[in-house]
């Protein structure tokens, strides 16, 4: 299956659309570099989850140093074909940390496991085949 | 301080209304039409407007179950580059 995508005209990163829990549209950064897909804390709260008790915590690495983020789980999450249910994911403050984003997050390439997928740069499409990576 | 829209009938507004009505603000669209990368809003209910997206959050989180589906959207183009912080920086989770 063939997807379209965008790329942000300011500096070429991959926007993707991908829906929460079967009706919330959330415009996010597509990051093969990021082992985990990340949330903002404001977009989550929006979107109607609970973030008083998260699953566990985790360290990551970013650009601005080791950070904190929360473990939560989504109910559902969809994107190019693909349905994952009770997908954990990893909620960081964007506002906190002074990022001032219309994206409301990272998805990382623990959404793509156990699919075969290629991003096309030039015609901008990504294609994915749902079945596991030899 | 957030200004709700909550008087009157939400008004559809085209996505070059917003932006210049509200530059620099955060606005909470319900409804939102979609183009075709499903990326972008054409149009939809403005519901409110704020500077700030932490208070839209918390006093909005519950009112926007009553629409289909909702949106926040901001302006960033009002925003200096220098004072735009990327989110992909975001990498590894450290191991334990």
């Amino acid at each position: 299956m063939k997807f379209p995508i965008k790329r942000d005209a300011e500096n070429g990163v991959f926007l993707v659309s991908i829906t929460l829990d079967k009706n919330q549209p959330m415009n996010v950064l597509l990051d093969t570099g990021a082992s985990t897909s990340t949330f903002d804390f404001t977009s989550m709260v929006m979107a109607g989850y609970d973030l008083r008790n998260p699953l566990d915590t985790a360290q990551i690495e970013t650009g601005n140093g080791v950070v904190q983020v929360e473990i939560f789980e989504i109910r559902e999450i969809t994107a190019f074909g693909i349905v994952r249910k009770h997908f954990p994911i990893q909620v960081y403050d964007f506002l906190t940390h002074g990022i001032l984003s219309e994206y409301q997050g990272i998805l990382g390439i623990d959404f793509f496991e156990g699919t075969k997928f290629c991003i096309d740069t030039v015609e901008n499409i990504l294609s994915i085949e749902p079945k596991t990576v030899c | 301080m957030t200004d709700q829209i909550s008087n009157t009938e939400p008004q559809v507004l085209s996505m070059e209304q917003i932006k210049e009505a509200y530059p620099g603000e955060w606005v909470l669209i319900g409804n939102p039409v979609m183009d075709e990368s499903n990326m972008d809003v054409l149009s939809g209910l403005l519901l409110c407007h704020s500077f700030d997206k932490r208070e839209i959050a918390y006093l909005w989180r519950d009112k926007v179950k009553a629409y289909d589906s909702f949106t926040l959207i901001f302006n960033r183009a009002v925003v200096p580059a220098e004072k735009r912080r990327s989110i992909l920086p975001l990498m590894l989770r450290l191991p334990k």
